[in-house]
């Protein structure tokens, strides 16, 4: 073996190891192919980062939409204001006795957050309130008004509901998500909540469907003691405006509304009753019944019928 | 331009820095290639181009500044050689016999020709175990006897830290050549 320290054939080595240089032909055709190949790199890198500003310009904008709508809607209903209240700019105090006014503070109801969705409204016709985006003016209730239907138990017209059960009535969960909501079946369907005792109530407010804008036909809202429904029945709301629900009420005087994530939030006058009812006829989409919750607000009430 | 100015510009689609690369690397490709292969121009062409055509596609995740751009070349070329080892070995199953076909490729005296290839392919191995930046240096002074100005220049240092690349790296050559030679006496 040979010191390396004494030997440095290093350049002769390397020179040995140079080869014949390739052929013009292959460098030229190699020299095209790869600038050819840089080109279609950068034209795909182009593509792809016009892809990602359509889908981000895209994704913003419905980003906006969505925020812009629940900015406008989250605020309140578009109940109309009550006859001698003009504007439905000042606190609405539905049914309640002039007498408690000064006793009275906002209803406080919880509303869902839900996904904005393109759907298309319904057709409008002569019985369905146009739909509009003005906050919910506040509904005024006695102190001490609290929610009563929370986890009462319910029956229903429907033994079997096609989606869900009907305990997703009153369980205080309001999604818009398709856990969420009880899908009774076609033509007239009820459930009814047991408040478990005689109450006096304020105010119902029910959604039926927050993943469309749906309304549904011949929504009747009842309260009475007795459970059958055959005697003391007060209807609170009606929207059977051909009467077709034939349950003997005549034409129903209020409108046909579209869902929305606020509910519709009627007004139950201070009515007296344990059992409250809620009908409907399938919807502007479909022949189903649904119901995302029911809530049911008021207090305790005597039980003697002094009301 | 230095090695990593030309990975910048050509990752930014600069067709211009990728004909400069192509012409400051292709002598080191092609070289490795013909020396890994015994001189058969044909398999060094199919390897020159892949290893061309792969770097290409790679460039956009390289590291402008993460080592010798030679280095990342031969990588890729070694690959690529490994490549035609296999598929050789599918095709003939006897490398001897392969190897003496493309010895005789390489010359008109067969026994010159091996010898020649053999030094080659030892020369190849060693270079193959330098760091990136200092077998370039070798190649370019003693090979494509450039100048140390220019080395530097394509390396991105001072003329004084080329010269102590040079140095250093014909210092490990020349050491692990001879332990090649010593370990192949051996044998």
């Amino acid at each position: 073996m040979t010191n390396p320290e004494n030997r440095d054939d290093t350049p002769d080595l390397l020179a040995a190891y140079d080869a014949p240089p390739p052929r013009d032909e292959f460098v030229e055709r190699l020299r095209v192919r790869l600038q050819d190949q840089l080109a279609a790199a950068q034209a795909a890198r182009r593509r792809l980062i016009r892809l990602w500003v359509w889908v981000g310009a895209a994704a913003a904008i419905f980003l906006a939409v969505g925020i812009g709508w629940s900015l406008l809607h989250n605020g309140g209903d578009t109940l109309p204001p009550p006859p001698g209240q003009d504007d439905g700019t000042k606190p609405i105090a539905y049914g309640t006795p002039q007498d408690q006014i000064d006793r009275l503070v906002p209803l406080e109801i919880e509303l869902p957050r839900v996904m904005y969705r393109p759907w298309r409204h319904p057709t409008p016709h002569e019985h369905l309130e146009k739909y509009e985006g003005k906050p919910r003016p506040p509904f005024l209730v006695p102190q001490g008004t609290v929610n009563l239907s929370r986890g009462k138990p319910l029956t229903s017209s429907e033994t079997h509901p096609i989606i869900g059960e009907v305990d997703l009535v009153t369980d205080g969960e309001k999604h818009d998500n398709d856990g969420s909501y009880v899908e009774l079946g076609k033509g007239l369907q009820w459930v009814q909540i047991d408040l478990g005792r005689r109450c006096r109530l304020y105010a119902i407010v029910v959604w039926h469907y927050l993943q469309a804008p749906w309304a549904y036909h011949d929504v009747i809202v009842q309260a009475s003691d007795d459970p059958a429904f055959k005697t003391g029945v007060r209807t609170l709301f009606n929207n059977d405006f051909d009467d077709s629900a034939g349950l003997g009420l005549g034409k129903g005087k209020d409108l046909e509304y579209v869902e929305d994530y606020r509910g519709r939030l009627i007004d139950a006058g201070g009515a007296a009753a344990r059992y409250v009812r809620l009908y409907s006829a399938g919807n502007t989409s479909n022949d189903q019944n649904h119901y995302v919750e029911v809530e049911v607000f008021g207090q305790p009430a005597p039980s003697d019928g002094s009301d | 331009m230095t090695d990593a100015d030309l990975i910048r510009a050509i990752q930014a689609g600069d067709a211009a820095a990728l004909e400069t690369l192509y012409q400051r690397f292709l002598p080191t490709v092609w070289r490795y290639a013909c020396a890994r292969l015994a001189g058969h121009t044909a398999a060094a062409e199919d390897v020159t181009s892949e290893t061309f055509l792969a770097a290409v596609r790679q460039v956009r995740g390289l590291e402008p500044e993460g080592g010798s751009v030679a280095g990342w070349l031969l990588g890729i070329a070694r690959h690529k050689v490994m490549d035609v080892f296999r598929r050789r070995a599918r095709v003939h199953p006897s490398p001897a016999a392969e190897d003496q076909a493309d010895a005789s490729d390489a010359g008109t005296d067969p026994a010159a020709a091996l010898a020649a290839a053999e030094t080659r392919a030892r020369v190849a191995e060693v270079l193959d175990a330098l760091p990136g930046d200092q077998r370039a240096a070798l190649e370019w002074k003693y090979v494509e006897r450039r100048s140390v100005r220019d080395i530097a220049g394509r390396l991105g240092k001072t003329e004084k830290a080329a010269e102590t690349i040079l140095y250093r790296a014909r210092k490990a050559f020349r050491e692990a050549y001879e332990r090649r030679e010593s370990a192949a006496e051996v044998q």
